[in-house]
């Protein structure tokens, strides 16, 4: 295991950030941590680099403790935190080679090092630009840059695409992947949930400080009643939400902008059920479409709110 | 021993790459340090040019103020002509105190002196303040018991007291007090860089295998070499450009400098580690330094006197005060007295607020 996290408890003051927060990461994986903001997701990343100090619980990191002097274990992590952590003075390759150095200290090593982060990043054209002269995308690549030059094996992103433009988004997601390809596991938190979806192995949702549920894609949603979610838009103005609830099958119904979202338990399609309930009652849809459920669903059968709220 | 190097050389550039540093370190004082030079270097006596004050003095004041400028030969007393006094400095003339006020009000003579050597004046100008300079230095020679014919005018005779500076050189001294505390800048930001939740480069910094100790020695070290320089780039800007000598080649300047470097490192370091806002450490550094300064004299010695007069305990404990007394007795005096008192008050003062900044940053991590 590389992680192990164990009823991790931290507060800030009166606030639980943290509360009996267990977790794992295995070893080649890509762990990623979704939760709404300030559901604890750095604060859990903090605590696991030894930054942040907590009440009670147990991290151990490559199966050792993580102590401020634990060199040899950090010496293996990289990190990318959430906020640009760049020298504005400094070029793209000298904010890259000081950090470097940070771990590595035999210069010709890290100038080889530095140069293959800065192909990695696709920086090779502005390495000597100033972080103010760069676009935000090239910006938060930059960010990455620092933060994984020196090929550590577990790699900590902190919402590395916030504020990203597609392109880069695109870009730094296939760059992940492609560390990750390389032999490192990664922990990567976001709440951009397409990018969990597509990006990692397993999935942990997070929710005021406590590790809601464990699993993989599929396990997440498999963990939910809902099988299956449809949504209609009538010609008619008339409500149909209480007809919709007797329907077999039907766990909830609800209506926004005068759309019927009906989330079934029935593991087979329930699109025809649907259209023969509209054609009994002479209605027509103006859309009806079907869908499986996402993360956000999972979300929010599990806590009972939207991840984006 | 190149890592080491190659840090300092990014230390160098980080530094160099903010506008408000090099306006605060550099620009500043060169600034600071002309403008006192325009206003104030012919005062110093060193070139003077100006028109000689015209004086009324108490027939008591003669001798002092004739042997303000010592004659090549020794005249005889007896014979010598104590109504009238011409020297490169002043004319005057005796005169009772009654005709001297009034003669004062229309403008027929800039200034009285009495025959305790006090001043009076109407109004202030050049005039009025050479001859308070004059009497006041008179007056040390006076009170050290030294013949009056060593005068020099370059010199002032006193041991330590800033009442008894030369007002203008304490002016420049306190200047130079403040170039070597500067340093605070530098180590403000790599304090700011430690603290975890302060900025984002101190999660990288703090995550890395790179002990924290050798990031601060690094940075401090930076800090010491580049305030170094720029203390010595203005010792040389006033010898070379504004040809104005204020320092000797005594080997005693160096553990003055020295402490008060590091003392500026570690003032800096404290407040960086305490104030996440850069902007407010900022305004912290330079309000504090600027504090220290005023009170070592950097803008009126009168301001020090009526300082040193009221608290003279916060004169002695002033750091910009210890090193502007410091650098005057060594380089214009040639006085040791207080220099280990000194150096030790300052070490004492830079290894607590090492030690508590320690503590703050190792407190914060929760």
């Amino acid at each position: 295991m590389v992680i192990k996290v164990e009823n991790l408890v931290k507060d800030f003051k009166e606030i639980r950030a943290l509360d009996s927060f267990n977790l794992e990461l295995r070893e080649g994986e890509i762990l990623g941590l979704i939760g709404p903001n300030g559901s604890g997701k750095s604060t859990l990343l903090l605590s696991i680099l030894g930054i942040y100090s907590y009440e009670k619980g147990n991290i151990t990191v490559f199966d050792k403790k993580l102590k401020p002097d634990s060199y040899d274990i950090k010496r293996k992590i990289g990190f990318v935190p959430q906020d640009l952590a760049l020298f504005e003075e400094l070029t793209v390759y000298e904010n890259i080679d000081y950090f470097c150095g940070l771990y590595i200290s035999d210069s010709k090593k890290r100038k080889q090092l530095v140069e293959k982060a800065i192909q990695f990043v696709g920086l090779e054209k502005f390495r000597k630009f100033l972080p103010s002269k760069l676009s935000g995308g090239l910006a938060r690549r930059l960010n990455i840059a620092c933060g994984i030059a020196h090929q550590p094996e577990l790699i900590f992103l902190d919402e590395p695409t916030v504020a990203v433009d597609a392109q880069s988004r695109s870009f730094i997601l296939e760059g992940i992947k492609e560390l990750n390809r390389q032999g490192a596991t990664i922990i990567y938190t976001s709440h951009y949930l397409e990018e969990v979806e597509d990006l990692c192995d397993r999935i942990a949702i997070i929710d005021q400080g406590r590790n809601i549920i464990t699993g993989t894609n599929q396990e997440l949603k498999d963990s939910i009643i809902t099988t299956e979610i449809i949504k209609i838009s009538l010609l008619e103005d008339v409500d149909i939400s209480k007809d919709l609830r007797n329907l077999a099958h039907v766990v909830d119904v609800t209506v926004k902008d005068s759309e019927y979202t009906v989330k079934f338990d029935n593991p087979k399609s329930n699109i025809g059920v649907i259209v023969q309930f509209l054609k009994e009652r002479g209605l027509t849809y103006l859309k009806l479409y079907t869908e499986l459920p996402s993360l956000n669903d999972v979300f929010l059968e599990l806590t009972g709110k939207e991840l984006r709220d | 021993m190149t890592r080491i190097l190659n840090y300092l050389k990014y230390e160098l550039k980080i530094f160099l790459g903010s506008y408000s540093s090099i306006f605060w370190m550099i620009a500043f004082p060169l600034l600071l340090l002309t403008i006192f030079t325009i206003f104030f270097s012919d005062l110093r006596f060193g070139e003077l040019d100006l028109e000689k004050a015209s004086i009324a003095y108490h027939e008591e004041a003669f001798l002092p103020l004739y042997f303000v400028e010592a004659p090549e030969v020794l005249p005889n007393m007896e014979t010598l002509d104590r109504t009238v006094i011409e020297n490169s400095l002043f004319k005057g003339k005796v005169m009772a105190k009654d005709a001297a006020l009034e003669a004062l009000k229309k403008d027929q003579i800039d200034a009285y002196v009495d025959k305790d050597l006090s001043l009076v004046i109407s109004k202030n100008g050049i005039s009025q303040m050479i001859m308070d300079e004059v009497l006041t230095t008179t007056k040390q020679i006076t009170s050290l018991n030294m013949p009056l014919i060593a005068y020099d005018f370059n010199r002032s005779y006193t041991e330590n007291s800033g009442e008894k500076h030369s007002p203008i050189d304490v002016l420049f001294y306190a200047l130079f007090a403040m170039i070597s505390l500067q340093g605070a800048y530098l180590s403000g930001t790599i304090g700011n860089r430690l603290i975890v939740r302060g900025q984002t480069i101190a999660l990288r910094n703090v995550s890395s295998p790179t002990p924290r100790v050798r990031q601060v020695l690094i940075g401090v070290t930076a800090g010491f070499i580049w305030t170094l320089l720029m203390l010595i780039i203005a010792i040389f800007y006033a010898e070379l450009i504004l040809k104005q000598h204020f320092f000797s080649l005594d080997i005693n300047n160096i553990p003055i400098i020295v402490s008060a470097l590091i003392f500026g490192i570690a003032w800096g370091l404290f407040w960086g580690v305490i104030i996440k806002k850069e902007s407010s450490q900022t305004a912290v550094l330079i309000s504090s330094l600027l504090i220290m300064s005023g009170i070592g004299g950097l803008y009126s010695n009168d301001i020090r006197i009526l300082i040193q007069r009221l608290f003279p305990l916060i004169i002695r404990l002033n750091p910009a005060s210890i090193v502007s007394d410091e650098l005057i007795k060594i380089n214009m005096l040639g006085n040791y007295t207080t220099l280990t008192e000194s150096v030790l008050l300052l070490t004492g003062y830079s290894i607590v607020l090492i030690i508590a900044s320690i503590v703050i940053v190792r407190r914060k991590k929760a």
